[in-house]
């Protein structure tokens, strides 16, 4: 087999367990090239017809591209999609100048708690990859053992990550992270392979181009000419800059800024 | 020897007392206590650490030895594999079901250790960088680095009903009705329901059960908070209370002294014994909330309220002890003079930019160090009359009127890039970098083999870091000339950390400081020196050149004190006891003659 095969069959393995143990499981899907790719494994692993709904946190400060492309493909893959967007927050004026902690939490981890809470889901797939953030995608790790593929979850308390683990064992939710092994490279050469869309961002325009996506304020071009998913696997098999560099902060880093500056000096 | 173990021996500290406003102080007869104390015994300058930021000098002085043996060099510090930022005050492992971990960063013993070992009680109260507290033979009560429930050093948040809260960091906007619901927030993004409603009696908080009316102007009590098994103490004061505005302050949210989640004492049962006997001693990094005037949440009055209620508080809590349990070495650091001066020197600074004479703030500052003085007073007898005592301050104080933006002076002169539009340390285009300024007073080179993306080879490294500093030296900007040195951290420092110690380190003038983006290895549109418009006016950080920014030290006995550095205290107390200093500390005892 080889190596994407080897991949795609290990994640498709990981899906379908998941959705047996759990089935009330969502997906969430952040329009990027992971979440994207994450949602044509789940297609793969149902045959063209997810069984559950597919869920997008909309802090409402995305680019204008994404929405359209999820416009696009939730009805082109006739997906039943859930918006989470924290309407109450937005409303009193919640946005990254009030600091992008309190942002984040707000808008991604209290939407998606909402979420959570209103559709009883007991699983959440991602499409984390632990080779995305140095420190951080060993920490935040939960996955089948290796070996015999069992879940192992039982035995191992599920690291839940900006959630907090309730006291009553029933109210928490797993998350399922079925691209674990995968590397940015793996991404994009399956997303060449099997020639799955991808929103126009991630092309180099004018020497810049998106290489992670998130909210706009937070999020920065790089220099690149890649302007083809040819272009970018080529691009990445000779770089040394991170692959999130060009992201101010994801909520991980945002916590770091506002332990720092919550020193008096700052 | 045996007999030395009722000998007791005391250091007071008063963080950021300096020595130019005490002599002026003591020659106008303002400080009784002190003056008292020179009088029967001796007085000096206290030499400090190179970089005067408190907890590398209350390092130095728990442990005897310089930065380059203890770890403690700069408030932040990068893992220079993952370029992951950190606090130098503790390790945090943050842990995604719920409670955090922390790790001591400091890698010597302190001398509560060693007295430890002698079966020599000690109190350590309030010392920078004791958090987490360590079993001792004594008690512990952690000092500066204890994070509030956050995790963060403390931070506040306003309740308030003008739209501008919508936009404000550290805000919580809040609609003009008689019945409010809202949340207090609390690690990990957990938000409990808060109820505020308007009545004759003031205005009635409710959270859950507990119900308390706070009247306009007033200050609750404590009100404890449960986070899914993480229990929180804060006290708000209510700011205003009328038809047209609602604004409320809410203290940092800091751990229960009750029930504490993280090890802020040790023994554990202190603190709420303490809870129970004097009232709650706040346990976290800044004790009085500086970051809430400093971010305009609250005016200065409140801000003095609430200083000088947590100085009472923890001179309760200390006397309590010092009276009530057996010890012979006592440590406290003691926060007003340092966070006053902070916040309070553009009062006495005319050539501060946002200078002001003020009839009562323009003497906040000396009236502290008065309020001080008279409360030692008071905590010397607490400790009886036989303890030899010392009184110290780690650091003096100077003028911060101007911000150098230390990394965009890098990038101009070619030695560091930002990406396309980028402007924080995530930008750093490392592939083109070679070196980066981060923390107080630190500059590392993007070193081949060491940093995660480094450029610069072993054989470029010398004249990389020679380069650098020539240039500071030169630098000059609209006729300023920011810097009086920069060094090499082998030329001030020495032990086996020093490899992982900064490359260089600048030294300001008097008057300068690196401005805050750039404190976070990230930069702004400003000009590279601009005056610093914020209440925070007075610090100490620079580094200056070490005789310009020494501390007092008082002994009750007369004793030499020509040359004494903050590093002595450690093998003086161990002197003390007669138990011999060990090789490794740096300091002298003062007992020697």
């Amino acid at each position: 087999m080889n190596h994407l095969n080897a991949l795609e069959s290990k994640s498709i393995y990981i899906i379908r367990e998941a959705y047996e143990q759990f089935k009330r499981i969502g997906m969430l899907w952040s329009i990027g090239k992971d979440s994207t790719t994450l949602l044509w494994l789940c297609r793969k692993a149902f045959y063209g017809r997810l069984p559950f709904p597919v869920i997008h946190i909309d802090t409402s400060f995305k680019f204008p591209q994404m929405y359209a492309f999820r416009d696009k493909y939730a009805k082109e893959w006739n997906l039943n999609l859930i918006i989470g967007r924290n309407e109450k927050a937005l409303k009193e004026g919640m946005n990254v100048k009030k600091g992008a902690l309190a942002c984040c939490t707000a808008l991604k981890t209290n939407a998606l708690k909402q979420v959570i809470d209103k559709y009883k889901f007991k699983a959440l797939l991602l499409g984390i990859r632990r080779d995305e953030h140095g420190i951080r995608a060993k920490e935040r790790y939960f996955s089948p053992r290796d070996t015999d593929f069992k879940w192992d979850y039982k035995n191992q308390p599920p690291e839940l990550w900006d959630q907090y683990k309730s006291k009553a064992e029933g109210e928490t939710h797993i998350r399922v992270h079925p691209m674990l092994h995968w590397t940015e490279l793996d991404i994009w050469r399956y997303i060449q392979r099997e020639k799955i869309p991808i929103t126009e961002m991630y092309f180099a325009k004018n020497g810049e181009r998106y290489r992670s996506l998130g909210c706009m304020p937070c999020c920065h071009k790089v220099k690149s000419k890649a302007s083809s998913i040819d272009e970018i696997v080529e691009e990445l098999r000779t770089t040394k800059t991170a692959e999130r560099a060009g992201r101010s902060q994801d909520k991980e880093q945002a916590y770091m800024m506002q332990k720092l500056r919550s020193l008096g000096y700052m | 020897m045996f007999s030395s173990k009722n000998k007791k021996i005391a250091v007071i500290g008063i963080d950021g007392a300096d020595p130019q406003i005490i002599d002026s102080l003591l020659k106008e007869g303002r400080m009784p206590t002190l003056a008292e104390i020179k009088d029967n015994g001796s007085y000096g300058e206290l030499e400090t650490t190179h970089v005067s930021q408190s907890p590398v000098a209350w390092s130095s002085f728990q442990t005897g030895m310089n930065p380059a043996k203890h770890g403690i060099y700069d408030f932040i510090v990068r893992n220079p594999e993952t370029l992951a930022l950190d606090l130098g005050l503790v390790k945090e492992k943050r842990s995604f079901s719920g409670k955090n971990v922390y790790e001591k960063r400091i890698m010597e013993k302190s001398i509560w250790h060693f007295l430890s070992e002698q079966e020599i009680a000690s109190l350590s109260l309030f010392i920078p960088v004791t958090f987490p507290a360590e079993p001792i033979n004594g008690i512990q009560l952690s000092g500066m680095g204890t994070p509030d429930i956050k995790g963060t050093q403390g931070v506040p948040t306003l309740y308030w009903s003008n739209e501008i809260a919508k936009e404000k960091e550290d805000c919580k906007w809040i609609p003009l009705k008689n019945e409010i619901n809202s949340t207090l927030s609390g690690p990990s993004g957990l938000q409990v329901p808060i109820k505020f409603s308007i009545s004759k009696k003031g205005l009635l908080v409710e959270i859950g059960r507990n119900k308390k009316f706070v009247k306009e102007n007033e200050w609750s009590d404590w009100f404890f908070v449960d986070f899914d098994g993480i229990e929180g103490m804060f006290r708000l004061k209510v700011l205003k209370l009328s038809g047209n505005e609602i604004k409320i302050y809410v203290s940092p949210i800091i751990h229960s002294q009750r029930n504490p989640a993280v090890p802020i004492a040790q023994p554990k049962e202190i603190a709420k014994k303490l809870l129970e006997k004097t009232g709650c001693f706040k346990c976290v990094s800044f004790e009085s909330d500086v970051n809430a005037l400093k971010e305009k949440l609250v005016e200065e009055n409140t801000w003095i309220e609430d200083m000088q209620y947590t100085f009472d508080q923890r001179l309760k809590a200390t006397e309590y002890l010092a009276k009530n349990t057996e010890w012979n070495f006592f440590a406290a650091d003691f926060f007003p003079v340092d966070r006053v001066q902070h916040l309070f020197w553009r009062y006495i600074d005319n050539k501060n930019p946002l200078h002001e004479e003020h009839e009562e703030y323009s003497r906040t500052i000396y009236e502290t160090y008065e309020m001080v003085d008279e409360e030692i007073n008071s905590l010397i007898k607490a400790l009886g009359k036989d303890t030899l005592v010392f009184v110290i301050s780690d650091h003096g104080f100077a003028p911060y009127r101007k911000n150098v933006q230390l990394n965009k002076l890098l990038a101009e002169e070619g030695f560091l890039e930002m990406k396309a539009g980028g402007s924080t340390y995530g930008d750093i285009y490392w592939g083109k970098t070679q070196a980066y300024a981060l923390g107080f007073s630190s500059i590392y080179i993007n070193l081949e083999g060491r940093e995660r993306f480094g450029i610069v080879s072993e054989k470029d490294y010398e004249s990389v870091r020679e380069n650098i500093i020539s240039t500071l030296k030169r630098f000059s900007f609209d006729g300023l000339k920011p810097f009086k040195d920069a060094k090499k951290s082998e030329e001030i420092y020495s032990g086996k950390l020093l490899t992982e110690m900064p490359d260089i380190i600048p030294i300001y003038k008097k008057g300068f400081r690196i401005e805050k983006s750039n404190v976070l290895g990230g930069m702004t549109d400003n000009e590279i020196i601009h005056d610093n418009l914020n209440k925070w006016s007075g610090d100490h950080i620079g580094p200056f050149q070490l005789s310009e920014n020494k501390g007092i030290i008082f002994c009750s006995e007369p004793l030499n004190l020509k040359g004494a550095g903050i590093m002595d205290l450690a093998p003086t107390a161990l002197d003390f006891f007669g138990i011999e200093v060990p090789q490794k500390m740096d300091g002298k005892s003062l007992l020697e003659e």
